[in-house]
């Protein structure tokens, strides 16, 4: 490398993307080399190691594919709390530590920016994810004398993606938020809404509309209002995928009519709307990536950086 | 050619002006120091040339682009040390260099860059998180510098650093105004703006007060001169009486010294003669010429009501602010 260039400064040799690429090469070495992702490592390799013991110890008889369902629950906690943790400190932390007042005294515009940490954060993530599923391939050989190589990859992309949802979410809240502690409160605010209070939330949506609590068979409106919960998305997405018995992990009251009508109730013999397809859960999924990103970023262009 | 024009210039938060109506012009070529006290508007100015910060009215041109429609044309042309910037503490230095020479698409030679700024190869290999106040500045420095920019803008780059840090940025600030660079530099010690600077900018609660070379504001200074007078017994209301002689800016008053700054040598006599006919014995008398550091300071303390006060400041009073 030699500095042999002209002396016009405006030497532009870079691109919009080559720019965001820049800035998400730079969250990822930086990610790397910071502890939390250490630990979220290892606390995802040791998770694997449980889900698939469990399977081995529970009443039913130990297979490599009831692992992979064991799996799927315990990382819809892992995963989204990673998520909001990663996504979460990217902009507002850099906000507020003035190291974007240094980024933004070089050539990326703010878009470049958002983009930039959207795509260096879902790549640690997935990055993660994937050294987990390598990881449970051996693990399930040795444990079970066979891999569900289908379900395993097929959760791996359905997981990805959950992550990706939970990234875009966070990003977008880490653009908006004007500190660190802004951002963690709103977004871990927004994960109790996913976990504890979305049943409350459909239920009360359905107050709303009928003027009655939920009765009896549910309207395919109010269905479609719960599968946009991430985690909900993410059971159904997976079956999409080819993963049969993933269960959304969150907590109900039994407001939506016995707590067990996860699914499309299918005594009434009609066909369920297009809507509530399994494959359309996999585009609210991307939606939750791509929606609070892209809110933030609206938000981020046009706030003053002081 | 212009490097930096604002035209009216004005950024509120809520009812308070953090600067109001500024107008200032800095010409290519020039070593500019914009000074002012802490609060004065320095970085508020420089947030809204960056467009870190949108201005509520009137409009900046950095280069020759507006500051806010043609982000990007003035970005690729500058350097830029922000107010209140961080680095990244787990990228080591020589990452810090790359990640700014790929970013903004120039090759950049390394180690020239560090041996200009004083970080030794060994350092460069280190964390940021490791460096020291003065050390992390130092290498800011050096980044500014990447892809030899057309202008640099520096706000307070002194700050953190030690006298030999210091020594390093006014050899930098001059190798790049002989390069042809304009530079463009705030801050709130006027010793550091004099020795490099060939034009300044004073700043005060958000308006500027003065604008002119070196010279221009030197020769200000040489015209006046402080006097210091032991006496006794203390006459009443002399403060009153001193400030209404002519060239008389300031009178300080304790309870045996009278401390008087003029704007003009000649008025001495009459400054002495006036507490002299108030009945008080002068006991001892001395004088000081007036530095720059005065003149910044009579600028920027300067009431409202005129050039003239009889409420002096305790001496050095400026400096806690």
């Amino acid at each position: 490398m030699k500095g042999t260039e002209s002396p016009s400064a405006a030497s532009n040799g870079t691109t919009a993307i080559t720019r965001s690429i820049v800035v998400a090469r730079k969250e990822c070495t930086h990610a790397v080399r910071s502890s939390t992702l250490r630990l979220l490592i290892a606390v995802l390799l040791l998770v694997t190691v449980v889900a698939f013991r469990g399977a081995g110890g529970s009443g039913a008889a130990p297979s490599p594919l009831l692992a992979v369902d064991v799996l799927a629950l315990l990382l819809q906690v892992i995963v989204p709390i990673a998520a909001i943790l990663v996504g979460c400190l990217t902009l507002a932390g850099e906000r507020e530590s003035g190291s974007l007042r240094f980024l933004f005294g070089l050539a990326p515009s703010r878009t470049e920016v958002v983009f930039g940490k959207f795509l260096g954060t879902i790549g640690v993530l997935a990055a993660t994810l994937g050294v987990t599923f390598v990881f449970a391939v051996p693990l399930s050989y040795f444990m079970f004398g066979a891999v569900a190589i289908g379900a395993l990859a097929g959760l791996a992309l359905t997981t990805m993606l959950l992550a990706g949802a939970f990234v875009g979410f966070a990003i977008g809240v880490s653009a908006i938020a004007a500190s660190r502690k802004q951002s963690i409160a709103a977004a871990v605010s927004g994960y109790m809404l996913v976990t504890f209070l979305w049943e409350p939330v459909v239920a009360g949506a359905h107050y709303a509309v009928t003027g009655t609590l939920p009765d009896g068979a549910l309207p395919a409106w109010l269905l479609f209002l719960e599968r946009l919960n991430p985690l909900e998305a993410y059971a159904a997405a997976a079956g999409a995928i080819g993963v049969e018995n993933v269960h959304p992990l969150r907590i109900t009251f039994g407001l939506l009519g016995g707590g067990t009508g996860r699914s499309i109730p299918d005594g009434s013999g009609t066909t369920a709307p297009i809507y509530l397809a399994d494959g359309v859960a996999i585009c609210i999924l991307i939606g939750w990536m791509l929606v609070p990103t892209l809110i933030g970023l609206v938000w981020f262009r046009r706030v003053d950086l002081a | 050619m212009v490097a930096i024009e604002t035209n009216g210039l004005t950024k509120r938060y809520g009812d308070h002006a953090a600067i109001d109506g500024l107008d200032l012009t800095v010409n290519r070529g020039d070593v500019f120091g914009f000074v002012g006290p802490n609060g004065a508007g320095k970085s508020t100015t420089i947030n809204i040339l960056l467009d870190y910060v949108r201005p509520s009215d009137g409009s900046a041109t950095v280069l020759g682009f507006d500051a806010q429609e043609q982000r990007r044309a003035v970005r690729e042309r500058i350097g830029v040390l922000p107010d209140g910037y961080d680095l990244y503490d787990r990228l080591t230095g020589r990452e810090h260099i790359r990640f700014a020479g790929n970013m903004n698409g120039v090759s950049v030679d390394e180690a020239q860059l560090l041996d200009r700024v004083g970080v030794s190869i060994d350092d460069a290999e280190r964390p940021v998180g490791t460096y020291s106040t003065g050390m992390r500045q130092r290498l800011a420095l050096g980044l500014t510098t990447i892809g030899d920019p057309e202008l640099l803008l520096l706000d307070e780059p002194t700050s953190g650093l030690d006298p030999h840090g210091v020594a390093l940025l006014q050899q930098l600030v001059r190798e790049e105004a002989d390069r042809g660079a304009t530079v463009f530099f705030s801050s709130h010690v006027l010793d550091h703006v004099e020795s490099v600077c060939n034009r300044v900018g004073i700043l005060d609660d958000g308006r500027l007060v003065a604008m002119d070379t070196i010279e221009g504001l030197r020769d200000d200074a040489d015209s006046g001169s402080t006097v210091e007078m032991a006496v006794e017994p203390m006459p009443d209301g002399i403060d009153e009486a001193l400030a209404t002689l002519e060239a008389v800016h300031a009178v300080d008053v304790t309870d045996s010294t009278i401390t008087v700054s003029t704007t003009d040598s000649a008025a001495k006599p009459a400054v002495i003669d006036c507490v002299r006919d108030a009945g008080a014995r002068v006991a001892d008398v001395t004088t000081r010429e007036a530095t720059l550091e005065q003149v910044f300071d009579a600028y920027t303390t300067q009431p409202t009501d005129g050039r003239r006060t009889a409420a002096g400041r305790p001496p050095g009073g400026r400096r806690d602010r």
